[in-house]
């Protein structure tokens, strides 16, 4: 029996407006601690996820970035509406069957509205350019730009755009290539 | 009051904050962990690509000069350097090994070793064996 006449429960008085304050306040605390830790799972699943997308995507572009390199035989400076420089690189490459007696290039570029890149061929015959065909990633880039020598070694390095929160640095790929022939450079 | 227990939620509360913690330890590790291994894979991969490219380059070189005269001086491209040396076998064979070392900071995070044997004649240099070395 308490000062106010009211029974307490055998073994069991209660708690103080203190404990039950601190109760309060550390289980706002957990709550917040787990919702957090939740969230933040979710968050790094989807950053895992967006980035092994853009791993494979990164994969065909390299793999085919290599495969171009290795089979060009020549560098060109410009071609269709594209200038060679640090974000574009024109490269040619041995011509389709169809279009033997034609010169063939293919075009690596980062679009500027889109920012998707962009692998372009043409054909050249005569004065005539052609554009062959034209292909483009499907997650847009960041950066672009390559790094290429006299000898025909080229360096592509290139980031790509991630949408949501990103919680890492930005992470820069770089992919390595050389000619297996000495380059011819002619103007196109 | 019973002082026997009076402190109880806050033991439960503590043990529980415990738990929780090393949960997000160990959740933050492992991803941090699959990073570090995702990372080292692509390093690996840009290592490769150069030692792909100091094949090529011999190559590159027998086209033009029916020989290989690089050496076995350290080319740098992108974020590392190759380095090929050249082997004469019988029967205007070559064995090649290139070695491609990814340096992005001079400091050799990984290395891929290719070795490959080449036919060359007068004309045309061909790939008889191209291996990934482990």
């Amino acid at each position: 029996m308490d000062r106010n006449g009211h029974r307490a429960a055998p073994g069991n008085t209660g708690y103080t407006l203190i404990e039950m304050l601190l109760y309060c306040a550390l289980l706002c605390g957990l709550l917040n601690l787990c919702t957090s830790a939740y969230i933040s799972t979710i968050r790094v699943r989807a950053l895992n996820d967006g980035v092994a997308s853009s791993s494979q995507s990164t994969q065909w572009l390299t793999d085919d970035f290599v495969r171009t390199v290795r089979a060009a035989v020549g560098v060109g400076d410009a071609i269709g509406p594209y200038a060679a420089g640090t974000d574009t690189l024109i490269l040619e490459v041995p011509p389709d069957e169809e279009r033997r007696h034609a010169r063939q290039y293919v075009v690596f570029a980062r679009d500027a509205t889109s920012h998707r890149l962009f692998r372009s061929e043409y054909a050249v015959a005569g004065n005539a350019t052609e554009l062959v065909r034209s292909t483009a990633s499907l997650t847009p880039f960041k950066s672009l730009s390559f790094e290429r020598s006299n000898t025909g070694r080229f360096a592509m390095r290139f980031a790509i755009e991630r949408h949501g929160r990103a919680q890492r640095a930005e992470n820069i790929h770089t992919v390595t290539a050389t000619m297996r022939v000495v380059p011819l450079k002619r103007g196109v | 009051m019973n002082t026997q227990n009076s402190g109880s939620a806050l033991i439960i509360a503590i043990t529980f904050l415990l738990i929780v913690s090393a949960v997000a330890a160990g959740a933050l590790a492992l991803t941090d962990r699959r990073w570090s291994e995702e990372r080292q894979w692509e390093r690996q991969v840009v290592a490769r690509h150069l030692a792909e490219a100091g094949i090529d380059s011999a190559i590159a070189r027998f086209h033009s000069a029916g020989r290989f005269d690089i050496g076995d001086a350290a080319t740098a491209l992108g974020e590392g350097r190759f380095r090929v040396t050249a082997q004469p076998l019988p029967a205007s064979h070559y064995r090649l090994v290139a070695i491609g070392e990814c340096q992005p900071d001079d400091i050799v995070t990984a290395r891929a070793t290719i070795e490959a044997e080449l036919a060359v004649s007068a004309k045309t240099v061909s790939i008889v064996r191209w291996e990934e070395k482990r």
